[in-house]
């Protein structure tokens, strides 16, 4: 209370003693750094606005009335109607889950194979390292959309493919990143401490380097998702994505296009979602750069 | 931003945020729009008409307008008619002698015609093109193409069969051999004469194996050792496609009465023997080789620009083009609207939806739509009738019962298609939609009824579909969500809607067994025979459908030589068990829009028979009446640029 923002450890008068963990510290730099703030509100609503989707859309998504399709934005349709009669706010809201549930599913995969592959590969190092770091090679040589484009015409669209095959090409940069930061991190002295006192080399990962490498981790998750949610809006639009009658943004963005010298509301409203998910989380994956940046080396 | 060495890179997946450039890999939006846009434009360029069918010229010395006697005979001649044919060639007002198929220049036109140097068509034409004749390679023609030469038999605006390059035909006792005897007088305008030897060239280069062509299908089972040709198995000297007693005596021969091979011959533009021989069958894809008997030459074809036929003044045939020039510009199909509102090409069909929209809000736009039979194309679901839960009728009644097709014709079609209740579009042939229209009408009571009766009261335990779609255009699309909505929302049943690409589609279908439980198709005709539509559903064809009675029908309709009507019937009594056994559900025919400027217009633009106004299939082509039946008006300095 009352100490200023830019204070670390200042000393108290009179004989008590504050300190702040790293974490207080990184927290109080990241809620005065307004971008993020704003990405934050906008990253949450859109979650809350997910998670609550059957409660607040007007309509169930797949409901459509043909006698009112390509309806304009009106009292009865706020954001209007699609060529279907499907109510526009309802496809949207629903839009909206499925591109966070995509993006957040599809980099959670990435994590677990990202993050194990890249613990292995720092910590051991030699041969494993070798492999591992060559699949990397080879799985970076691909355009990352143009490997999602191959893996979709293979296994076919759907929901469950292409979360799948989002996280199944986007797990080589975690993979890198995690391998960056052990190689630094296990010249650090508590672990040749550790090591001397006799942990195993599992206790060691799991108690003293997991940890320490994860703040670049969660910046880079934080960066993944707006990847992620725009891979599949991009992989919607050329039509290898999401089937109907799920909504997807993408898709809607790309069925729009041949109306929009006439119904331009069918166009507008998904890529402003799709512009407001990608900025949110960049945003607080920028917050949280700058926030945890100065604890690293 | 700190520039530690842990930044991280902003796409943290490594994607490129290069997606833009991706656009341009819509392959389904491409493939799909540019293929059906050239497809359809194939055969549905520009129609015809036939000569003012009510009045005979009347200096013509030919007795009765061989159209009005020609018009008695239904579309399915099943012996050619034998009278002699006399010029069936527009508008002749002005002394062209009937016996003679002379004619070469126009006759005097209308009026309000422009002046020769005026009469020239511009439309656009997609890149894919790589030769002019149909006996090379279907596929690969502009959007006007098979000028160059005249089939056995051309059809007029109302889709009758007519007389072209053969003057009269007919058909042996046991219906198994056709004679044609070819108008004298027909030249190929490097000298030589059209003969049967001409067709006989061209059937074998069709059947030959090292050709590879692309329509061999079309043939098999009809023409006698054609199956055994294309596979090698028989030299092509055998193949039932003969000269007979002289030069301009042509024989056909089928492995079993196939009275519908006339129609079938609608598509049997010669090749030249001569030019073949010595410059290859690609003789027509460069100016200085190439040979034309039709009314049009190739002039120049500048790739990747334009193509330019101009009236070929050796012409001796019996239609009276009034262009004198067709220009194809070479160009993206999805620019063709933008093209036709500039006023830059003077055709354009199969709009966008939104485009239609656009069309029909326009004040002068909406007066130029025109709304045709195309090729009479059914849109339809299909079920696998082998494999639960579409192996009971009861659950594919339900379904037939769930399409709103007034609500789907009203919001989505347009005027782009109308309601299919039947196999057979209406003008088709032995169509007979009113009559059946009941069987799968909109009910959706009846639909909850049936299903539960199937044992899925409320769609419980209904297992999860999945609706295959082929490389379907926006429109498709449209409709089939709409679809798969209604089952959603009535029956309580899950559908999810996948566009898959053409390949992987047609190989699922055609496996055995199939692999595909539900989808969504059409067809569209090759020939105008109701056995050509009707056989789509034999055993053994590309739905797993086996029912022995409508085999039997339909199989002995089509080689049923007695009286046309009773044949008709005998394909209507089988279209009914179709539609009654539901193996698919007929959702709408398609009437592709058509755009033609005010400044074109001619017979072949007047309502037919059943009122239809547009430019009828196949196009502005010999094997058709309309080149005979189209004009340019003097307004068209007032519109065209340039």
């Amino acid at each position: 209370m009352g100490t200023s923002a830019t204070a670390t450890n200042e000393l108290p008068l009179a004989g008590t003693t504050r300190t702040r963990t790293n974490l207080q510290l990184a927290t109080q730099r990241f809620v005065h750094h307004r971008l993020a703030m704003a990405g934050l509100a906008i990253t949450l609503v859109l979650v809350f606005i997910a998670l609550l989707a059957p409660l607040l859309a007007p309509e169930p998504y797949y409901y459509s009335d043909l006698a009112q399709a390509n309806e304009f934005p009106s009292h009865h349709h706020l954001l209007g109607t699609d060529a279907i009669g499907h109510d526009f706010l309802s496809r949207m809201i629903y839009g909206v889950r499925t591109s966070l549930l995509v993006g957040f599913v599809a980099v959670l995969i990435a994590c677990c194979i990202g993050m194990p592959l890249g613990l292995v590969a720092g910590l051991r190092g030699g041969m494993t390292d070798f492999l591992v770091m060559r699949v990397v090679d080879v799985m970076t040589a691909f355009p990352g959309i143009l490997f999602a484009i191959f893996l979709i015409s293979v296994v076919g669209g759907g929901l469950f493919n292409v979360i799948v095959v989002i996280g199944l090409t986007g797990w080589v940069t975690i993979c890198r990143l995690m391998r960056a930061q052990l190689l630094s991190l296990r010249e650090q002295e508590y672990v040749t401490a550790a090591r001397a006192m006799g942990a195993s080399e599992a206790a060691i990962a799991v108690r003293h380097l997991l940890p320490n490498a994860l703040a670049p981790m969660i910046i880079a998750i934080a960066l993944a998702i707006p990847t992620a949610i725009f891979a599949e809006a991009g992989l919607s639009f050329l039509g290898i994505g999401i089937n109907e009658p799920t909504p997807s943004l993408g898709k809607m963005v790309s069925d729009s296009a041949p109306y929009i010298r006439v119904y331009w509301h069918l166009g507008f409203f998904p890529t402003l979602a799709i512009a407001l998910a990608m900025l949110g989380f960049t945003f607080v994956g920028d917050g949280l750069r700058d926030a945890l940046d100065t604890r690293l080396g | 931003m700190s520039e530690g060495r842990n930044t991280i890179d902003r796409d943290s997946l490594g994607y490129e945020r290069i997606i833009l450039l991706h656009m341009r890999l819509r392959r389904r939006a491409l493939l799909g729009g540019s293929a059906g846009a050239a497809a359809a434009a194939l055969l549905a360029a520009c129609g015809g008409s036939t000569a003012p069918t009510a009045t005979p010229a009347p200096s013509s010395g030919a007795a009765g307008a061989p159209t009005a006697a020609q018009s008695a005979a239904t579309p399915i001649p099943t012996r050619a008619p034998v009278a002699v044919a006399t010029t069936v060639s527009g508008s002749a007002p002005t002394g062209t002698t009937a016996a003679s198929p002379a004619a070469t220049s126009p006759a005097a036109l209308p009026a309000d015609a422009a002046a020769p140097d005026q009469q020239v068509y511009i439309v656009n034409t997609t890149n894919e093109v790589k030769v002019f004749d149909f006996w090379e390679a279907v596929y690969a023609r502009p959007t006007i193409n098979s000028l160059f030469s005249e089939p056995l038999v051309r059809l007029n605006n109302d889709y009758e069969l007519q007389p072209a390059s053969a003057e009269s035909w007919k058909v042996s006792d046991d219906g198994k051999t056709w004679t044609f005897k070819i108008a004298p007088g027909l030249v190929w305008n490097d000298g030589n004469p059209v003969t049967a030897d001409d067709w006989v060239a061209t059937f074998q280069y069709g059947a030959d194996p090292k050709h590879a062509w692309d329509f061999t299908w079309f043939f098999q089972g009809i023409i006698k050792n054609w199956d055994d040709a294309i596979t090698g198995k028989v030299p092509l000297d055998q193949l039932g496609v003969k000269r007979g007693g002289d030069a301009n005596t042509l024989i056909f021969e089928t492995q079993a009465p196939s009275p519908y091979l006339p129609a079938m011959l609608v598509y049997s533009w010669p090749l030249s023997k001569a030019a073949l021989a010595k410059s290859g069958p690609l003789y027509n894809t460069k100016p200085e080789t190439s040979v034309s008997s039709g009314p049009f030459v190739l002039t120049s074809w500048q790739k990747d620009q334009q193509i330019v036929f101009e009236r070929n003044p050796k012409y001796k045939g019996k239609l009276t083009p009034a262009f004198t020039k067709i220009v194809q510009k070479i160009a993206d199909a999805k620019t063709n609207f933008t093209a036709y509102q500039n006023n830059e090409i003077d055709y354009t069909d199969h709009p966008a939806p939104a485009e239609l929209k656009i069309a029909q809000g326009d004040p002068d736009l909406s007066k130029q739509i025109f709304s045709s039979n195309g090729d009479f194309r059914t849109f339809y679901l299909f079920f696998d009738v082998n494999t639960p839960p579409f192996d009971n009728l009861k659950v594919r009644q339900a379904f037939s019962h769930i399409v709103d097709r007034d609500a789907i014709q009203k919001s989505i079609l347009g005027p782009a298609g109308t309601q299919a209740y039947s196999w057979l579009a209406p003008g088709f042939p032995g169509s007979q939609r009113e009559a059946v229209k009941d069987i799968q009408k909109f009910d959706v009571a009846l639909a909850k009824q049936l299903l539960a009766d199937a044992g899925f009261p409320d769609g419980k335990n209904f297992p999860k579909q999945t609706m295959w779609l082929r490389n379907a255009v926006a429109l498709d699309q449209a409709i089939a969500n709409a679809i798969a909505a209604s089952i959603k929302q009535n029956l309580n049943i899950d559908v999810e809607v996948s566009n898959k690409d053409t390949k992987l589609f047609t190989d699922s279908l055609t496996a055995k067994p199939t692999k595909i439980p539900f989808g969504y198709v059409s067809y569209g005709m090759d020939f105008l025979d109701p056995f050509n539509m009707l056989s789509v559903w034999l055993s053994g064809g590309r739905h797993s459908w086996v029912n022995k009675d409508f085999d039997t029908k339909v199989k002995t309709a089509a080689s049923f030589i007695g009286p046309t009507d009773q044949r008709i019937k005998m394909f209507q009594d089988a279209e009914r068990i179709l539609v009654s056994d539901a193996p698919g559900v007929f959702i709408y025919h398609e009437t592709p829009i058509q755009l033609i400027k005010p400044y074109v217009t001619g017979p072949a633009l007047q309502p037919d028979k059943s009122g239809n106004k547009s430019l009828h299939w196949p196009g502005y082509t010999t094997a058709d009446s309309s080149p005979s039946g189209l004009y340019i008006t003097k307004d068209v300095t007032k519109l065209r640029k340039g």
